[in-house]
Formats: structure tokens, C-alpha cells, sequence
């Protein structure tokens, strides 16, 4: 090991102009090709297709529309919906939503598509025709009266038209790929189509529109994500400032910022490369690269600033800085890297993205900021002043370490390692408690006031509908629709799901057959059947098409749709225990209850997905730090002394997240992994320096308080500025941002503290032989 | 030989049908069942209890007309129709099905259970503990002289007008079986039954209104000028008669005559009831409510669901409706 690196140390040094330019070439290159770089978003990179319910949801796709839907509604702000303004504005917004590339023409829906009918009974039979009749005028104050009868017969309140009879309701199913360039449907484009053309042209002091459906909500988070470069601004500032403040010198404060953010840079640049575009739910990865090289190049600057003032040039200072920090160094970003990678195991699209491009980022470190950093510093003159300025700083800083090396005085350990354990017992039942999925209604990437979750709330207060609904796929023989058996059977699956808390409606053929049956037979609600005759079984079901999303062609697959209260976890797992519970008793190998699709389908599917990953991930992330850390310490002891405190952490980060309501998702699965995999690189800088002295024999204690005195100041200055940076996402817009800068902030504080205060208390029960109250020699 | 070949034939079709075998289904007993369809309510003679019944075999009864109890009911049929009398009650409705409880409304046997026939029984009547009636779709008509122990079907031909009549006279003599299945399908439905005094009326299908003055063994037709179906025709508490049908028409018998009340709106009118010191009340479908006043007053309920049929009780118009129980409060 050795040897290798006196090689690198050697080639690197000789050919100081050659690295440079090397890697000026590079950064070249790759910010050409991070210019390229597109904000991407698609739905099916946010759900787990390989997960039972999404096969069978991408099975039924074609035939009942997914759940990839946008609800457009258009309120009259002052009065009922009866008048000239209103009607002709919501013929614009059902024509302009019509053209809007990436909407399915077949299945836009309003009070004036042709489809959009009303039955009536009358003497001689049915009666009926469309809602708005083909010579209507909305000038004309009889037209307007004959479509409000129209819209009371034909049954639409509270799905085309809100219950208060203020809005109306255009809805449409959009495509996942252009029919005509076969191209996957850019769904920031098509969101911000629905800004401009919708909202832009037709919402003003008497109309207002309300947008909602995955492709907005992800536009909405988009735009959102745009603030992050705002963050990504102040928290350079911030992280330049206290640099500054930490090595007291202009250029070496530009040194450590100028590789992180060509770390940056390349991490941007090969994402392109490599065809991937930045999604908005992980825009803050680059942000994230830039604070670990930070962190990095702080162990750097700090090494070499020791040596210089130690009294070696700062080109061998900074060659001595490189031998000492390329180990470490590596063995943390490698965890880092490895610890992302695992991310992978979890089969949703933007979590292995976010896996692919963190990991990437963190290590294009190792180049950046242990190799291209000292071979610049190591042009960097460090004068006298410089020297005096610190001459001071470490006698009074040696007071300080003096200090906190009693954490690993016997007495003092014991009493933080009972804390710790009484700690780690409360955390470990808060975490328990942890709640999968999201809690809150509305968006959850988005903050309850935002405008998109506005439009969630009024539109499930005006409409009947919901957008939170499941739907069972009942698959069966073909023309199943026609047997009474079956109808009476998925009849009975309907009831009894509608009988199960949470669940607020329901809808299927059985049930519409039971309505036309009564239409029928004169409107009697005493009709209210399914005919055990099969002609007249025929004749109600012949009036549904299969637009209705209730049957595909031949009725051999019928979804039974549930409208859900909310989309709680909890109550999304008691409906799918529900919908299991029943099939496992009644399910017959000619009609099977599948699993799921609509909205809450892919909830439900993604919150098992996280739920299933979540253990797995832990062993894996743990897996590759215990591994990296035998490999580099070659002691057990040490691998514990680093492990332990990480893992605790880890435990109180979900405790954390119970008492904060932040539910275990998509968005914020992934945090603990990032946190275990930052939080390491303390733990790995302290004790490679300690190990050592430890194996030599030298006290505990001692070595402890060397260890601080070389790394200390760098670990907790590191800690404190990334937790700072990340701080500042509490004001992000995007609620799902606040949420990961909490906990962030939270893994990078107390890992830090953990490794000042719990790795030194653990040092000296594991090495109990050379632990004492000795005092230090500074 | 051409006789028996259709009763044959027709046996094959049944026995191939898998309707042949259906037994009955017990009711689930659901949380929501008091806001699921209900049909018919009544009271529990002297009990001072409350008894509903309607889809998937649910039958409801109520101490207080506000707390619900969903008792087990031994198939899970729609039921159309309750009539108590005492601690006796029976309940009837689709797959010909009539139920019974002894006990008022806590436990119930199955009476009658007759799926192949395809038709539903829509309403039931008794005139003491043991002769009673129940009557359905297509002219179906029973009657028990035993309590209900079995029922025995009847045709009443007179409730045809004089054509039918006539037309089903000729095919008899040609050939009985078509005769029957004739009949079969041209008798219309037969909607409610009520009692006027020592009479009986009845309300059907496409103009059919009757009375019957020998508990329903004979019928005789009343003319009205209104070819629509008929869903109730009551006697209420001062004496007047009146008809409701469909799309709000409504009638009253005077003088030997139908006169037509205006109501004003084309919603079906499904059920008259007499409310203690109040105007008759009619209720209607898309949650229409007429009142019987000297000059007719329409309310509507504000989810507009349809109402079925209602029972005045501890001074409340509980009413029957798509969305269960409802109480009237206009």
C-alpha cells in the first residue's frame, strides 16, 4: 500500500503542470457537456414497475388509462356556473386542453364532449341526448336553462360539476409516449403548456383555474426546485465565509470551493453523458456533492496549513498532506460512493437515478479533492504571517482538545455510553413507530399552501370525486359481464370494500348495471338489481362503453374503483388488507381481484416498495462501511469504534422522523443512506489517526487528543458548515426539501458528535488495557 | 304430443341454466347498511319499534328511528317491501323471495324462495295472522291462508284491460301453454296494494289501477286517463283516494272519476303516506316531496337522492331512501 502510494505521490508531484492541465481539460469537456444538461421528470420513473401491482397496472394500462390523469377545473369566482362568460370559457379550456401535446384526444372530458349525455325515463322508454345540445348558444338564457336540467338529469353533480355549482370540470388521460414521434412525453413541457395555455390565457378577475394531476404536481416541484439554486448560492457563501474564517487565508479558502465545485461540474457533466437528465426530486445531489468536497478539502487544507506551520514548504506540505489523506480520504468517499450505490437495490426509477448520480459525484471527489487540491496547494506560498496567525491558534486550541479528550477517560465514558444506550433505546421504539408513506393530504413534495395543493383541497371539497382512488382489476373469462354469478360476486367485493373505513365511495359495472336495470324498469329504484336474466343483462351493460374505464372490450377484465377518504399509509394498507383479505376467501381462478391501479394503487405499490427496501438497504449500507472500514483499519475494534455511533444515529434519524410526521418515501428513503454514508467520513479521518498509535501501544487517551489535534478542528468545522448549508432547505418551497434538510442536518450535527464523543468513550472500553486517567503530554 | 314437448323443453333450459341451483345467500352484516338502498319501512305494531328493509337483504329495525340494527337475515336478495303486523312481520321481495320472523324482526326463515321465475315480488299485505298477499312483477300474485307457511300463486286476468282479456280468451282455447307464457308477459306489474276500509287497491304498470272488494280474489279495473305506470294508490286518514305514478303524475278519485293534480315536476312519485296531523306527504324520486295541502306544496331534499317511501314516528318523517334513512325536516 505503501509502495503505491510513494508511486502516485511521485508521478502526481513530478508532473504537477501535466495533472493540472489534465484535469483542466477534462473540466472543459464535462461543463460543455453539463450545459446539456435537462431538468427531466417522468411518471413511471417515480413508481416501482416491477412491483405485482404496477405489472398488473401497466397490463390494464391500454384499456382503463393509468393513473397519469390531469383535473382541470373552472370556477366562476362570484356566482353559479349559468352564465356566458363561464360557458365560453370553459369551451376554451376544453378545446385548448384538446391540443395540448401529450393529451389522449379520445378521453378528454367536460359538460361539452358529445359523451358527456343525460337519460331521462319517460313513458315510452328513455329519453336522452348530449348535456349541451349541439344549437347551443351561451348567450341564449333558455340554453343556459335547458343544460342546467340537462346536467341535473344526466346525474354529473359532483364529477363534472361541483357540488355547489361553481365549477366545472375538464378531465383528460395523458399519453405516455407521442403517438406521433414515439417519443416519451416530456412531462415539464406539458406541465408548464398547462401554465401557460391554460392558466395564463383564462384564469383572470372572473374565472379562476385549478390544475391538479401528477404531470402538474411535478411541473409545480420543478419550478419549485429552481430555488435550489438560490440555496446553492448562499450556501456557497456561507461554506466561503467560514472557510475563510477556518485557514484565515483568501487563497486557500478559494481552493477547497474552486475543486468542489469542479467536482460539481463533472458530476453534471457525465450524468449527461451517460443520458440521464437531473429530475427535480434529486436537483439537490449536486448540492450534496459540493458539500462533502467541501468537507474534504477542508481535511486537506487543514493538513497542509499544519504542515506549513510546522515549518515545511508548502509543496512538501502538501505532498505529506496527500500521503496521509489519500487512505482516509479514499476509504470515505469510497463508503460515500458505496453507501449511495446501494440505493440501487431499491427498484424505483428516480431512487437508482439519484443512486447513479450521487455515487458518480462522490467520486469524482476523490479525483478533485485529493489529488488535484494539494498538487494546487502545493503552488500556494504561505508566508510568515500566515504561520503566526496560527502559532497562537493551536496552543489555545490544544486547551480545547484537552478537554473533550476526557470522553475517553473511563469515568467519563461511562457516562456517555449509558446515555447513549438510554438514548438508543428511546430511539429505537420512536423509530419504531416510524410511518411508511405520506401523511398528509395533498401533494406531499409540496407545503399545504402552495398553490397545487390549493387546487387538491378545493376540488375534493367542491367535487364528489377524489384523485385518490384505487381501482381492483377483476379479471375473468371473456363476457364475463353477461353472467349474473359474476356480476353478483363483484357486486359483493364492491360492498364490502365500501364498507371499510377509509374508503368513501365506489363504482364498477356491477353497480352502473344495477342503475340502468332500474332505468329500465322506469327509473324504480325497486329495480335496482342485477338481472339474473342474461338478455337483460346484456341490454343495461350494452349502454356502458368502454370509455367508462369500467370494462375493456370483452368485458373480461372489470375494475372496481374505490374513492378513498385520503391517502394516508395507514389507511391505503388497511384497503389493500382488505381487498387481500377477501380474495384469499373468495377468489376462484375464473375471477381474480388484482392489485392495483389509479392513484392509490401506486402508492400503495410504492410504499411496500419502500417498505421492502428499507431493511435491506440499511444491512447494505452498514454491509459496505463495516467491510470498507476492516479493510482500512484491519481491526475489528475500530470498525465497531466507527460503527456503532453511525448506527445509533441512524436509528434516532427515523426516531426523528416519527416525531416530525415525515413519512418513510420515495423522497425520503434515501436521506439515511446519504446520512450513514457522509456521517462515516468523520468516524474514518479521527480514527485513522488514532489507530495507529493505538496499535503502538500509545494510551487511549492520548492518542486520542493527537488525533483531534491533527483532524479535530477539520471535523468539527466540516460538521458544522455542512449542517449549516443543508440548514437552509428549511426554506425551500418544496416541502419534500424541507423534510431532507431536516434530517440531513440532523445526520451531519449529531454523526460529528458522535464521533467526538461517543467513538473516543467506545476506544477506551475496546482497547480497556491502554485506557486511564492519565493526562495528556500536548 | 306437441303440448308436452314444451314443458320438456323448458325443463331442459332450467336445469341447464345455472340458476336451477341457486340457494339462498345469507346478508352481510355492513356497517354502512343503514345508508345503503332502502325500500320500505314500517312500524312494529305496538312495539314502538321501526322496521326497514331493502338491497342485499338487509332488514333494519330501530328502537328510536336513530340507531340502526341490521339483523341476520338469511339471503341477501333486494328486498322491495315489509309489512308487520303485531310481532308478526314478513319482508318480500326479488328471486320471488318472502321472509318471516315470529319474533318482531329478530330472527327470520326464508318462506319462499323462488329465483328461476325471474320476477320480483314488490309488495305484501296481510288481513290478519294467517291470509295474506303478495304481489310482484308480470302479474305475480300470491296468497297464503296459512300464515305464510305456503303460498300459492294466482292469475288475475282481470286486471287486463277488456282487449287483453280478449286476445288471451282466444289463445286458450288453441293452446294453454302459449297461453300461459302469454299471460305471463302482457299482465302488468303489479306495484302496492292497500287497504280502503273493507277494500283493496292496487297500483300497476301502465295505467293499471284497482279495487277489489273480496280481499283480492276478484279485481276490477278503474279507468284513467293515464297510460304510465302507478306506483301507490292510498286511502288517506279524511277519506280522499289518490294515485301516484310516474314522472309526477298524480291523481285523485272523486265522484267515480281520476282527476288529475298538476304537481309541476316529472320526477316518479313512489309512495303516499299518511302522517298524523299533517297533509298526506308524498315522496318522489330526485328528492322531491309533495305535501296534500289545499294547494300542493313541493320540497326537495338537497342531495336529491330518491326517496322510496317514509313512516311518521316520534313525531319524524323518517323516510326511506337510495341513501338510507333520512328524516324530512321541511
Amino acid at each position: 500500500m505503501t509502495k503505491l502510494i510513494d508511486v502516485l505521490e511521485l508521478v502526481i508531484f513530478r508532473h504537477r503542470v501535466w495533472v493540472i492541465a489534465l484535469f483542466a481539460l477534462f473540466t472543459g469537456y464535462l461543463a460543455v457537456q453539463a450545459t446539456n444538461l435537462r431538468l427531466d421528470a417522468a411518471f413511471t420513473k417515480n413508481i416501482p414497475l416491477n412491483h405485482t401491482y404496477m405489472k398488473n397496472y401497466m397490463k390494464h394500462q391500454k384499456n382503463f388509462g393509468g393513473a397519469n390523469s390531469i383535473l382541470v377545473s373552472v370556477c366562476d369566482r362570484d356566482s353559479d356556473i349559468f352564465n356566458e362568460t363561464f360557458f365560453n370559457r370553459l369551451k376554451n379550456v376544453h378545446d385548448q386542453l384538446f391540443f395540448i401535446p401529450g393529451v389522449d384526444r379520445s378521453q378528454v372530458k367536460s359538460l361539452y364532449s358529445p359523451s358527456t349525455r343525460f337519460t331521462e325515463v319517460v313513458e315510452e322508454g328513455f329519453s336522452g341526448g348530449p348535456v349541451i345540445p349541439a344549437d347551443f348558444s351561451a348567450s341564449d338564457p333558455r340554453g343556459l336553462e335547458l343544460v342546467s336540467q340537462n346536467i341535473s338529469k344526466a346525474g354529473i353533480v359532483g364529477r363534472m360539476v361541483s357540488d355547489d355549482f361553481q365549477c366545472a370540470m375538464v378531465n383528460a388521460q395523458l399519453l405516455e409516449l407521442d403517438p406521433q414521434t414515439g417519443e416519451q412525453l416530456d412531462t415539464l413541457a406539458f406541465a408548464q403548456d398547462l401554465e401557460d395555455q391554460l392558466r395564463g390565457k383564462y384564469e383572470d378577475d372572473e374565472i379562476s383555474i385549478h390544475i391538479i394531476g401528477f404531470a402538474k404536481m411535478v411541473g409545480d416541484v420543478a419550478d419549485g426546485a429552481k430555488d435550489v439554486l438560490l440555496f446553492f448560492a448562499v450556501a456557497i457563501a456561507i461554506t466561503a465565509v467560514m472557510v475563510y474564517f477556518f485557514c484565515k487565508s483568501l487563497l486557500l479558502t478559494v481552493l477547497p470551493l474552486a475543486c468542489s465545485i469542479i467536482a460539481v461540474v463533472w458530476q453534471m457533466g457525465l450524468v449527461t453523458l451517460l443520458g440521464f437528465g437531473l429530475d427535480p426530486m434529486s436537483i439537490l445531489v449536486p448540492f450534496l456533492v459540493f458539500a462533502i468536497g467541501v468537507s474534504h478539502g477542508v481535511q486537506m487544507i487543514n493538513s497542509v496549513g499544519k504542515q506549513v506551520v510546522m515549518g515545511q514548504t508548502a509543496k512538501t506540505g502538501a505532498q505529506m498532506a496527500f500521503r496521509t489523506l489519500l487512505i482516509p480520504g479514499g476509504v470515505a468517499l469510497l463508503s460515500d460512493t458505496v453507501g449511495f450505490m446501494t440505493l440501487l437495490v431499491i427498484d424505483i426509477g428516480i431512487i437508482r437515478e439519484l443512486a447513479i448520480t450521487a455515487s458518480l459525484g462522490v467520486a469524482v471527489i476523490i479525483l478533485t479533492n485529493l489529488v488535484l487540491l494539494p498538487v494546487l496547494m502545493s503552488y500556494v506560498s504561505l508566508g510568515d504571517k500566515y504561520k503566526a496567525k496560527f502559532e497562537n491558534k493551536e496552543k489555545r486550541s490544544d486547551h480545547f482538545w484537552e478537554s473533550i479528550s476526557r470522553c475517553s477517560s473511563p469515568k467519563v465514558a461511562k457516562v456517555i455510553l449509558v446515555s447513549v444506550a438510554l438514548l438508543f433505546a428511546f430511539g429505537w421504539y420512536q423509530s419504531s413507530q416510524m410511518k411508511i408513506g405520506d401523511l398528509h393530504p395533498g401533494a406531499p413534495a409540496l407545503h399545504e399552501d402552495s398553490r397545487y395543493n390549493q387546487d387538491t383541497f378545493l376540488i375534493t371539497d367542491k367535487y364528489a370525486i377524489s384523485v385518490d382512488y384505487l381501482s381492483v382489476l377483476v379479471e375473468t373469462t371473456p363476457s364475463a359481464c353477461t353472467s349474473h354469478q359474476i356480476m353478483s360476486d363483484i357486486d359483493e367485493f364492491q360492498w364490502k370494500m365500501e364498507n371499510v373505513a377509509g374508503v368513501q365511495s365506489t363504482v364498477s359495472l356491477a353497480s352502473v348495471a344495477k342503475l340502468i336495470n332500474a332505468g329500465y324498469n322506469e327509473g324504480n329504484p325497486k329495480w335496482r338489481v342485477l338481472p339474473r336474466n342474461q338478455q337483460t343483462m346484456v341490454q343495461a351493460i350494452s349502454r356502458v362503453d368502454t370509455s367508462s374505464g369500467l370494462l375493456n372490450g370483452d368485458c373480461s377484465v372489470m375494475p372496481v374503483i374505490l374513492f378513498m377518504e385520503d391517502h394516508k399509509a395507514e389507511t391505503i394498507s388497511r384497503v389493500v388488507d382488505a381487498v387481500k383479505e377477501y380474495r384469499q376467501q373468495y377468489q376462484q381462478e375464473d375471477l381474480q381481484f388484482k392489485l392495483a391501479s389509479g392513484p392509490v394503487g401506486v402508492m400503495a405499490a410504492t410504499n411496500e416498495a419502500v417498505k421492502a427496501a428499507q431493511d435491506p438497504m440499511m444491512a447494505y449500507v452498514f454491509g459496505a462501511v463495516i467491510l470498507l472500514c476492516l479493510l482500512s483499519f484491519r481491526s475489528l475494534r475500530a470498525t465497531l469504534s466507527v460503527v456503532v455511533p453511525l448506527y445509533v444515529v441512524s436509528v434516532l434519524a427515523q426516531a426523528l422522523m416519527t416525531k416530525l410526521q415525515i413519512g418513510l418515501t420515495v423522497s425520503t428513503l434515501p436521506v439515511i443512506a446519504l446520512g450513514v454514508g457522509i456521517g462515516v467520513d468523520y468516524g474514518i479521518y479521527i480514527l485513522s489517526t488514532m489507530s495507529q498509535k493505538l496499535k503502538d501501544g500509545v494510551a487511549v487517551r492520548q492518542a486520542y487528543f493527537d488525533a483531534l489535534k491533527e483532524r479535530g478542528s477539520a471535523v468539527l468545522f466540516t460538521g458544522i458548515t455542512l449542517a449549516i448549508g443543508v440548514s437552509t432547505w428549511v426554506f425551500s418551497s418544496l416541502k419534500f426539501q424541507m423534510d431532507m434538510g431536516i434530517l440531513l442536518t440532523f445526520m451531519f450535527v449529531v454523526n460529528m458528535l458522535g464521533a467526538i464523543v461517543v467513538l473516543p468513550a467506545l476506544a477506551s472500553v475496546f482497547w480497556y488495557k491502554q485506557s486511564g486517567d492519565k493526562k495528556v503530554q500536548k | 304430443m306437441k303440448k308436452k314437448l314444451i314443458p320438456l323443453f323448458s325443463a331442459l333450459i332450467f336445469s341447464s341454466s345455472s340458476i336451477s341451483d341457486v340457494r339462498p345467500q345469507e346478508a352481510f352484516q355492513a356497517p354502512l347498511a343503514d345508508k345503503s338502498l332502502l325500500l320500505d319501512i314500517s312500524q312494529i305494531g305496538q312495539k314502538q319499534q321501526l322496521i326497514a328493509v331493502g338491497e342485499r337483504g338487509h332488514i333494519l329495525t330501530s328502537a328510536d328511528g336513530q340507531s340502526w340494527e341490521q339483523q341476520e337475515v338469511p339471503v341477501n336478495a333486494v328486498l322491495t317491501a315489509v309489512y308487520a303486523r303485531d310481532k308478526h312481520i314478513w319482508a318480500a321481495g326479488h328471486d320471488a323471495v318472502i321472509l318471516y320472523s315470529g319474533d318482531g324482526g329478530e330472527s327470520w326463515q326464508v318462506q319462499n324462495f323462488n329465483p328461476e321465475l325471474q320476477k320480483p315480488l314488490l309488495d305484501v299485505l296481510f288481513f290478519d295472522d294467517q291470509h295474506g298477499i303478495a304481489i310482484g312483477a308480470y302479474g305475480l300474485f300470491y296468497r297464503t291462508e296459512n300464515g305464510g307457511q305456503s303460498w300459492n300463486k294466482e292469475a288475475h286476468i282481470s286486471l287486463l284491460n277488456e282487449m287483453d282479456v280478449e286476445y288471451l280468451e282466444s289463445l286458450k282455447e288453441e293452446n294453454m301453454a302459449f297461453y300461459e307464457s302469454e299471460m305471463e308477459a302482457i299482465l302488468p306489474h303489479l306495484n302496492r296494494v292497500s287497504v280502503a276500509g273493507d277494500k283493496l287497491l292496487l297500483a300497476g304498470e301502465a295505467g293499471t289501477l284497482a279495487i277489489s272488494e273480496d280481499q283480492g280474489r276478484n279485481w276490477q279495473r278503474m279507468d284513467v286517463d293515464y297510460y304510465g305506470s302507478f306506483f301507490d294508490i292510498q286511502q288517506t286518514t279524511d277519506g280522499r283516494i289518490f294515485a301516484a305514478g310516474l314522472r309526477g303524475n298524480l291523481f285523485e278519485y272523486s265522484d267515480e272519476q281520476w282527476l288529475e293534480i298538476e304537481t309541476g315536476i316529472s320526477s316518479t312519485l313512489n309512495s303516499i303516506v299518511n302522517i298524523e296531523g299533517k297533509p298526506p306527504l308524498v315522496v318522489a324520486n330526485k328528492g322531491y316531496y309533495l305535501w296534500l295541502e289545499d294547494s300542493l306544496r313541493v320540497e326537495q331534499t338537497d342531495d336529491e337522492e330518491a326517496l322510496v317511501n317514509a313512516v311518521f314516528f316520534n313525531n319524524k318523517i323518517l323516510v326511506v331512501s337510495e341513501a338510507g334513512i333520512q328524516e324530512l325536516t321541511k
